[in-house]
């Protein structure tokens, strides 16, 4: 035998991986990693009405890119999902002061209620028949401080999802075969006087961001290239007006002026059950209690902030907990890294300023807790929450508004430029995605994001599957 | 103190030679890849050089097809083009290509996952997401130690990685430890309720029989899916629902769910599969053999040319039958002995090399799957007293499967005892009257060797 | 009376990394390698596989039907491989066919085997067009080949559904054998590697240290052999002189029973460069076969076997920093005292003996 070995050409067959084995059994393995579009918030709107400040308007998106053509199963809220908005207040802490549940439920012709433990769950065409749902209803919870529950509004229909002609006249028989704004707004519903309106369904998605420039490292496009990487596509949306006098800790209306006792803090989340796995003896219901699985605050928090390992505990957690838990990424924003890395500094010749950029980057809890309107929020009561002044009129980052801009409802405050601005330059440099506007009209009533993209004739085509 | 030094002299000169010619052990899996502080490239000096050459090669091969996936694939390889020292866009690739593996049937673009692992793994030693990748890419191997091994040093060090849970309780399924299984799986959904969480639990209670709970929990999993962009784990989860009702005899039902499969992912190979089964046992052999024929072609596996052999057979194609078979003796063969076991002990053939290829599953596996056709082969070879324990071993769970029933009933009738036998016979039989071909068929013959006997 | 095990142990830690390592070349089926380059009208093409690849590809590699390939199975392989490998693998010039025309294999480290031919081409052109679909065919599907074009040094993942590559003139370039750009890291790195995993030569320096296990006597001795390895390893890669190995490994083995009988015999260990000097020369040439394997291109020898070399005594000083302390404490503990004081150089001498005799056998 030769003592020496070769030691060549195969070192790398000794990297190499095994692939290959062709997935043999019987059970190939289930998915590991999946997106979970129905309890997927997408972005949360709030802001109290100009001047008189006598309402919350909330928008909670879910649902991104929703494709407007997708079917067989149109996308809709979830019946299994418990979708949240939640309302702290003052600055002593982020705990709900009020918290608005909503559930949905399908209802159809042939269903039988899986939660039904004496019920057979339905011989199997039933059981696939049930996935195109037939009309949709939600429940509006409310709870205070101390978790007690009161009912705002149940039974109320989910304005259904904007497929085509067809549909309009045979299945939805809307007026003049038209799904219109007048159309969607027929499902807004009046808790009563003093009371909530409420409405959901699908909207377009009033994002705007050339999504491909901003996450491929900031590799910013001018205008007239950048794209609106969410142009064409659909969200669903649930939308609330609440009362001022509904959210103050005196119960009477806000007093105008800003002050930290009348800010509040709005979040909206997404929970899914958990279910136990060994077996029962058929009489114990197999769901358990609700886990949290998406929440949102700011816009692109999750999305530029928090490390890809850290998502699904952030997507869990609370923010309460988000300066134990996050408090790094929001000091030390990986994004400025990357954008050096990309070499954008370089490009501006600002390179100088990576270095006070990089880290320590208190301004931008400063920023988020509306320390340039006058307001001193401890880092007790910070976390990932839309800050909402109900004394003054709102403009981001003191909330969020859908519309009023300068581009005729198209925009408000372009909260990628602002958020990039921000965290890549302290607010001293305009950064900007060079898409300045939504490619629909909001509406200047609520619900306020436009009316969603017809599956039938505005689908993206060669996109869609 | 002699003894001493020559251990010294023999422990070094035998380290050191057991360094310089390779020696491994060719029964243990190799060491988890991540366990060692040494990057899984770095195998020696040239190759550090070729090996992380692969794994750029590959982890940036470049993707033909249109789908969401495809275009998917591009953008994030020339985002990691650009920076090419941030180890999430390398995650985040190689998860890519674990989709684009699932959604295209070919499993060889694990290895591409791997290799963005690897780097990784280079640029952060410590990237757990990445080991997460790795720990998958082993089960998808079906290096299940090795899987269970890695997964499990991830949730020592962070005990709320659902995915390592997912990973975990896969491999301790089919390493055949149930209740490890079910404790990583509650771990998981407890973390995370979402499709993944929901199609593993599912299974885990459909395995204990438990086929209302089953139900039930696929529902949410179908529930939480529905991606358009990525629609395979929909697909899954649909024929996962299907197959619950196909076991239950339910043919109309489950035609429905491969059908809603099929809706989402067009040619995906385990709905056409389960469209196949339908059409066999509701006597439509041509349109078996064609669903049949489709699936092959986008994923030749061992067990899709047995039911091909089945169709073209009840066809009346008995050339093209054998040929199909012989593709299973093939592919059995070289990736999947557990198959070739129980189609050799299925069909009665070579029932030494059935038994052979089910012991030396063993070695490696051991599910409820495994013991059966563990089972089925040491009764095809007459050693009933062990056939009997394998398969009560199989039947622990209370899984409801047509087939575990027949090979219990069949081996019980065996050893004398007839009517506990032709009771399970019939059980199998009431619950999925086809759950086979062969089985089936002999499953009625055995209850009519009763009855005659009982006359 | 504690014997310090942190030697002990260090030595076994770096064999466990290298053992580990080699471990780590996982038995890749599923992935194959090949690198092609086109010089004139010739295309070599080298491609290395699992060992269960290549029985999928030519099973009656396999003579003795044990499912595994044995040396003398690849001796008599070139036939079947030829088939089973080359048959499968079409290459085009123009439109043209390319004939294959020799064929050899040799077994690689971690269950691999490496299939070498040519192809003949009709006429040079500027390119070959390589079809692989075949090779594909027969594999288990999903089975990834990493083609390395030396002309235009890239890798193409080729599978199947993607499986034909264009291959352009390499001119300049050789089809090496080995890795193509194994640069001085990873050369030092071998050096070490080799003296590391070389344990005659280790053993001839534990019979040197036995009897001189002071650095300052040690140090002529030793200088004397690395300065008279590292001669004749130049020699030897540039290819001046090589003497066959199975001249060479009888002669190490000789050298190692000298020393150990010598160390019984000697008065002055200081005098005994005088003899390791030219034991340095025969063990150069041992060497020299590692670096002979990259089949480097001449004008990067020189600083290859540099790297080399400074890596063969980097090993060596490790190697020394362990056993010299060690040798020493034992002799501290008196423990070899008197007659037993002989039992390790009679242990070096009769390894020697046995060695050589297996060597010449």
């Amino acid at each position: 035998m030769r003592r020496h070995q070769v030691l060549s050409t195969v070192g790398a067959l000794a990297t190499l991986f095994v692939a290959s084995l062709a997935s043999a059994s019987s059970h190939r393995e289930a998915p590991a990693i999946a997106t979970d579009p129905a309890a997927d918030n997408t972005d949360v709107w709030a802001w109290v009405t100009p001047g008189t400040h006598s309402t919350l308007h909330v928008v909670a998106a879910y649902n991104p890119l929703e494709e407007p053509s997708g079917g067989p199963n149109f996308h809709k809220f979830s019946d299994d999902v418990l979708y949240a908005v939640h309302i702290a207040r003052g600055d002593t802490s982020l705990a709900d002061a009020v918290r608005y549940e909503i559930r949905f439920t399908t209802s159809s012709i042939n269903y039988v209620d899986p939660a039904n433990l004496t019920a057979p769950v339905g011989g199997g065409k039933e059981f696939f028949s049930q996935l195109s749902g037939q009309t949709q209803t939600y429940t509006v919870t409310r709870f205070d401080a101390n978790n007690t529950p009161t009912v705002v509004a149940t039974g109320v229909p989910v304005a259904p999802v904007n497929i085509g002609p067809r549909t309009n006249k045979v299945a939805y028989q809307t007026p003049g075969g038209l799904y219109n704004d007048a159309y969607a707004a027929s499902f807004i519903h009046n808790a009563g006087p003093g009371k909530e309106q409420l409405w959901a369904g699908p909207r377009d998605d009033g994002f705007y961001v050339d999504l491909g420039g901003v996450f491929d490292l900031a590799n910013l496009r001018p205008a007239g290239v950048a794209q609106d990487g969410v142009s064409g596509f659909n969200c669903h949306a649930i939308a609330l007006e609440i009362p001022t006098t509904l959210l103050t800790e005196s119960g009477n209306a806000p007093t105008p002026g800003a002050s930290d006792k009348q800010t509040l803090g709005v979040w909206a989340s997404a929970s899914r059950q958990k279910v136990s796995v060994l077996r029962h003896d058929g009489t114990t219901t197999t769901t358990g209690p609700w886990v949290q699985v998406s929440r949102l605050g700011l816009p692109l928090v999750n999305e530029a902030l928090i490390g890809l390992q850290d998502k699904d505990r952030y997507n869990r957690s609370s923010p309460a907990d988000d300066v134990t838990n996050f408090g790094a990424y929001f000091l030390n924003p990986v994004i400025v890294r990357d954008a050096d890395a990309v070499g954008i500094y370089q490009a501006l010749g600002a390179e100088s300023l990576v270095p006070s950029l990089e880290s320590n980057r208190l301004d931008i809890i400063d920023a988020i807790n509306l320390k340039a309107s006058g307001h001193d929020i401890p880092l007790s009561a910070t976390g990932d929450v839309l800050r909402v002044d109900m004394g003054i009129d709102s403009q981001f980052p003191n909330g969020r508004v859908i519309g009023n801009g300068t581009h005729p409802n198209r925009d408000q405050v372009d909260v990628t430029d602002a958020l990039l601005s921000l965290i890549l330059s302290k607010g001293s440099v305009a950064i900007s995605d060079n898409v300045n506007e939504n490619d629909k009209n909001y509406l200047t009533t609520f619900p306020y994001l436009a009316g969603p993209w017809e599956g039938y004739s505005q689908g993206h085509g060669a996109v869609a599957p | 103190m002699r003894t001493f030094l020559s251990a010294f002299f023999l422990g070094t000169t035998l380290s050191i030679a057991c360094a310089s010619t390779a020696c491994s052990s060719t029964k243990a899996e190799p060491p988890a890849q991540a366990a060692v502080s040494v990057p899984a490239g770095a195998a020696g000096p040239a190759a550090v050089d070729e090996g992380s050459r692969t794994d750029r090669a590959l982890a940036l091969a470049a993707v033909n097809g249109t789908a969401p996936i495809d275009s998917m694939l591009t953008v994030l390889q020339s985002s990691v083009a650009k920076n090419p020292r941030k180890a999430d866009l390398w995650i985040g690739l190689g998860r890519a290509w674990v989709r684009k593996a699932r959604e295209s049937s070919d499993p060889g673009y694990y290895a591409h996952a791997d290799a963005c692992a690897r780097i990784a793994l280079s640029l952060e030693p410590a990237n757990r997401l990445a080991v997460d990748l790795q720990a998958m890419v082993l089960l998808n191997d079906h290096k299940f130690e090795a899987a269970r091994s890695l997964a499990e040093s991830i949730t020592r060090a962070r005990p709320d990685d659902p995915v390592a849970y997912g990973t975990l309780g896969d491999a301790l399924l089919e390493l055949g430890r149930f209740e490890d299984a079910v404790a990583a799986t509650q771990t998981m959904v407890d973390l995370k309720p979402n499709l993944p969480s929901y199609s593993r639990a599912s299974y885990l209670a459909w395995l204990q029989g438990d086929t209302v709970a089953a139900k039930k929990m696929v529902r949410l999993a179908m529930d939480a899916g529905g991606d358009w962009r990525n629609p395979e784990p929909l697909a899954w989860v649909l024929v996962q629902a299907a197959t619950i009702f196909w076991n239950e005899g339910d043919y109309a039902g489950a035609d429905a769910g491969f059908d809603r499969a099929l809706a989402s992912v067009g040619e995906f190979p385990p709905a056409l599969v389960g469209k196949a089964r339908v059409a066999l046992a509701t006597g439509d052999a041509h349109g078996a053999v064609s669903l049949l024929e489709r699936a092959f072609k986008a994923s030749p596996l061992a067990e899709t040319a047995w039911l091909l052999g089945d169709a073209r057979a009840a066809a009346g194609d008995a050339k093209g039958s054998e040929e199909a078979y012989a593709h299973v003796l093939k592919e059995g063969k070289r990736t999947d002995g557990r198959t070739l076991a129980l189609f050799l002990a299925t069909k009665g053939r070579d029932a030494d090399l059935a038994l052979r290829s089910a012991e030396a599953e063993l070695h490696v596996r051991g599910d409820i799957y495994t013991d059966d056709t563990y089972a089925w082969a040491l009764y095809r070879t007459g050693r009933l007293a062990e056939a009997d324990k394998a398969i009560t071993h199989a039947l622990r769970l209370g899984t409801k499967d047509a087939r575990l029933l027949y090979h219990a009933g069949a081996i019980r009738f065996a050893r004398g005892n007839a009517a506990e036998g032709a009771r399970l016979v019939k059980q199998a039989l009431a619950l999925n009257p086809h759950f086979d071909v062969v089985g089936a068929s002999e499953a009625k013959a055995l209850l009519e060797s009763v009855s005659v006997a009982e006359r | 009376m504690r014997l310090s095990l942190a030697p002990f142990a260090a030595l076994a830690a770096l064999s466990v990394v290298l053992g580990v390592s080699s471990r780590a070349d996982a038995h890749a089926v599923g992935l194959s390698r090949g690198d092609y380059a086109l010089e004139g009208d010739t295309v070599s093409a080298s491609l290395t596989f699992a060992r269960g690849d290549a029985l999928v590809l030519a099973p009656t590699l396999d003579a003795d039907g044990d499912g595994a390939i044995s040396e003398s199975e690849v001796l008599h392989g070139p036939a079947a491989l030829r088939e089973g490998v080359l048959g499968r693998l079409s290459v085009q010039a123009g439109d043209a066919p390319c004939v294959p025309k020799s064929v050899d294999a040799s077994l690689t480290q971690g269950d691999g085997i490496t299939v070498r031919g040519t192809y003949q081409c009709p006429s040079e052109g500027p390119q070959a067009k390589l079809a692989l679909g075949p090779l594909f065919d027969e594999l288990p599907s999903g089975h990834r080949h990493m083609a390395h074009l030396v002309a235009a040094d890239s890798e193409v993942v080729l599978f199947h559904g993607s499986s034909d590559v264009s291959l352009g003139q390499s001119a300049s370039k050789a089809l090496a054998s080995g890795p193509a750009r194994a640069g001085a890291l990873q050369i030092f790195r071998m050096g070490v590697e080799h003296i590391l995993t070389g344990y005659d030569h280790l053993l001839f320096l534990f019979g040197l240290v036995l009897v001189a296990s002071r650095w300052k006597s040690l140090l002529p001795v030793v200088t004397a052999f690395t300065v008279a390895h590292s001669l004749t390893l130049g020699v030897a890669v540039l290819g001046l002189w090589t003497p066959p190995s199975r001249v060479v490994e009888p002669l190490i083995a000789l050298s190692i029973a000298y020393v150990g009988v010598e160390n019984l015999l000697l008065k002055d260990a200081g005098k005994r460069w005088r003899i390791t000097f030219p034991f340095g020369l025969i063990h150069g040439f041992g060497f020299a076969s590692a670096l002979h394997e990259l089949a480097l291109p001449s004008r990067a020898i020189p600083a290859a076997l540099l790297s080399f070399n400074l890596g063969v005594e980097a090993g060596q000083l490790m190697v020394l920093a362990l056993m010299i302390p060690l040798v020493a404490a034992v002799r501290r503990m008196r423990w070899l005292e008197g007659a037993r004081a002989r039992i390790p150089s009679l242990g070096v001498a009769a390894v020697g003996a046995v060695w050589f005799v297996a060597r010449i056998v």
